[in-house]
């Protein structure tokens, strides 16, 4: 509570980021299997989301005229009015979220994983291991992010779980770097010293006495990477929209909003305002977890 | 200090190899269809055009051979030719990196003359309502992404200004135009092009800038020697500005490097929306048509810029700053 108070511009983007979570869950259905995206991200299947009232793909005809509901204005029906294509907008909106935010969890997940465990076993052993890592972090992170999501879905094959690894591969450097100096910081403290003293093993170092201290960094990284991630898929969408995975997404209807925007600045308005917020909510919330959990660290 | 130098650079074309080897890998080992796009002018039977079209790349041969004759090749200096046009991407690059350069050097100059007073404005003035407003500036522009930026300022000048940068109709675009607009000679024509796109670009990095610049600002308003410049009696333009600002904006330099390489090489999205003949549109290009020697060159290129920037900045910080020493 005290932490709210303190900072209001938090606590307003955890509030956008939960309100993401609500829209993007539906009710679970008893349908098992390994996680796949954007439908069973947690290994169960959810249905429509709770928020929207029509699938994404649903078209509607004008009850009038009898023609393609095509670019109406916002209505009770449509509460922000239907596309190119007489979808709603609305709806859309509220899949893309299902499909923006579990790529982003799932994408950040496997990159903090896999950025931390490099970035404890670099920093922790020093010499040759360093610099060896260091080195290939160096080469990962010479790839421009985009290219590799480009080349990710044209080489491999369009699906969401591709672009999760990919995704997961381009946070990997960064993650590692603020673990690495997190954990140069610590591993020469008495404890570590004291632990390896008592015969504990070098793996048992890490986990238990090295990790916990990174977890508050590991943390904020993580609200920041979700921005990061987010961008990063709408991005892709909106550059390349015939070669990403084919469903609503908010990239993808900026990008076919883009042909008629001129006229009917409803579809852009709506999926850039989307994707500004979220990105701006996980960077805000990021902000403040940092302020929270660990003063030390300086924004940027 | 000369042994770190070599063993650095020799590390550094240890990354490039890497980094080459796993282009190469990548691009090769993935089922992605190559040919399609080649093959489709060809008449006959397309089976059979698919086969001469990878005989003639090439991409027939042995993988080793394959790889040893493109690390031979670059060791000449030799990025290959373009798969689709047949021209080398040496020249390809080197014909497309000055709309590039133009664009990322304009929008660094838009990204200091932004960045910086309003910086020094924010650690001036910390915490007052001004400090406030320009952070929420330059953490909005830190969130809204330059593609979302772009469609809306397109939209904006066009809806209420009546003016529309001049380059083609933007309502009927296709991301990508299979042809190549060159650069308006005319600098006014010029100008009006690239005007938006700098401005939309310049302004994020200025918010990067800006952020960067308060903090170093705080830090160095509260030395020592501020306060003795203070007791003085200097005007607090002169403690400001030749004071505190001096020693402040020498990390900012750094940083302001960095983001050179990016704009230059990396301005995939907002190239592509403003359809600027640059490296960005050339790299995106490339990937879309698997065109290999575009992709690795591409790679390469950002991967050198990369590293040896990397090794410039720590040389410079070990040069400016007498406490950081490399053994």
């Amino acid at each position: 509570m005290r932490a709210l108070r303190r900072k209001p511009l938090g606590a307003l983007a955890a509030a956008v980021a939960l309100a993401m979570v609500v829209a993007a869950v539906g009710p679970p259905e008893p349908r098992f299997g390994l996680p796949d995206l954007p439908d069973r991200p947690l290994g169960f299947e959810m249905g429509r989301p709770f928020l929207a009232r029509y699938g994404p793909e649903d078209f509607f005809y004008d009850e009038e005229t009898g023609r393609l509901a095509r670019f109406q204005p916002p209505s009770a029906r449509h509460w922000l009015g239907t596309d190119d294509k007489g979808r709603d907008v609305w709806a859309r909106l509220v899949w893309g979220t299902r499909r923006s935010l579990f790529l982003a969890l799932w994408a950040l997940a496997l990159g903090t994983a896999g950025g931390t465990a490099i970035g404890v076993v670099s920093a922790y052993f020093l010499g040759r291991t360093d610099l060896l890592l260091q080195r290939l972090m160096d080469a990962l992170q010479a790839f421009p992010p985009l290219l590799v999501l480009m080349l990710a879905v044209s080489l491999v094959e369009p699906s969401l779980r591709v672009l999760a690894v990919a995704l997961a591969f381009v946070a990997v450097p960064g993650v590692q770097r603020v673990v690495r100096s997190v954990v140069l910081s610590v591993r020469n403290e008495t404890y570590v010293e004291a632990a390896r003293a008592m015969g504990a093993s070098h793996l048992r170092v890490m986990v238990r006495h090295v990790l916990p201290n990174v977890m508050a960094p590991v943390t904020v990284v993580f609200s920041v990477g979700l921005g990061g991630a987010v961008l990063a898929e709408a991005g892709l969408s909106f550059i390349d929209p015939s070669t990403v995975p084919q469903a609503a997404s908010w990239g993808l209807m900026l990008a076919e909003g883009r042909s008629f925007m001129f006229e009917h600045p409803h579809v852009v308005l709506a999926a850039g305002g989307a994707i500004a917020l979220a990105v701006m909510a996980f960077n805000l919330l990021g902000d403040a977890l940092r302020d929270l959990l660990d003063p030390r660290l300086r924004p940027l | 200090m000369l042994r770190y130098l070599l063993w650095r650079l020799l590390l550094n074309l240890l990354v490039l190899l890497v980094v080459a080897s796993l282009v190469f890998l990548a691009l090769r080992l993935s089922p992605g269809e190559v040919l399609e796009v080649a093959a489709q002018g060809a008449q006959g039977d397309p089976q059979q055009a698919r086969e001469a079209v990878r005989r003639s790349l090439g991409l027939d041969r042995p993988l080793w051979e394959q790889y040893w004759d493109y690390l031979s090749d670059l060791a000449r200096g030799d990025l290959g030719r373009s798969f689709r046009t047949r021209s080398p991407v040496l020249e390809d690059i080197g014909e497309r990196i000055g709309p590039s350069l133009e664009l990322g050097l304009l929008q660094l100059a838009v990204a200091l003359l932004v960045g910086v007073p309003v910086g020094v404005v924010a650690a001036v003035r910390r915490d007052t309502w001004a400090d406030y407003v320009l952070r929420g500036a330059a953490t909005f522009l830190l969130g809204v992404p330059a593609f979302v930026l772009a469609v809306f300022a397109l939209l904006a000048s066009s809806r209420y200004l009546g003016w529309t940068p001049p380059i083609t109709a933007y309502r009927d675009l296709v991301p990508f135009p299979p042809f190549d607009t060159p650069a308006p000679e005319d600098p006014w024509a010029n100008l009006q092009v690239m005007a938006l796109p700098a401005l939309i670009g310049g302004l994020g990095t200025g918010a990067i800038v800006m952020r960067f610049l308060r903090s170093q600002m705080l830090e160095v308003l509260g030395q020592d020697y501020i306060r003795t410049a203070w007791a003085k009696g200097l005007a607090e333009q002169v403690v400001v500005m030749r004071h505190a600002l001096r020693n402040a904006l020498l990390p900012v330099v750094t940083v302001a490097g960095l983001v050179l390489g990016t704009l230059v090489a990396g301005n995939v999205v907002l190239e592509a929306i403003f359809l600027i003949p640059g490296l960005g549109l050339y790299a995106v290009n490339g990937v879309r048509q698997n065109d290999y020697p575009v992709v690795q060159g591409m790679t390469l290129l950002v991967a050198s810029f990369l590293v040896f920037v990397n090794l410039l900045v720590d040389v410079v910080y070990a040069w400016l700053d007498p406490r950081v020493r490399y053994a």
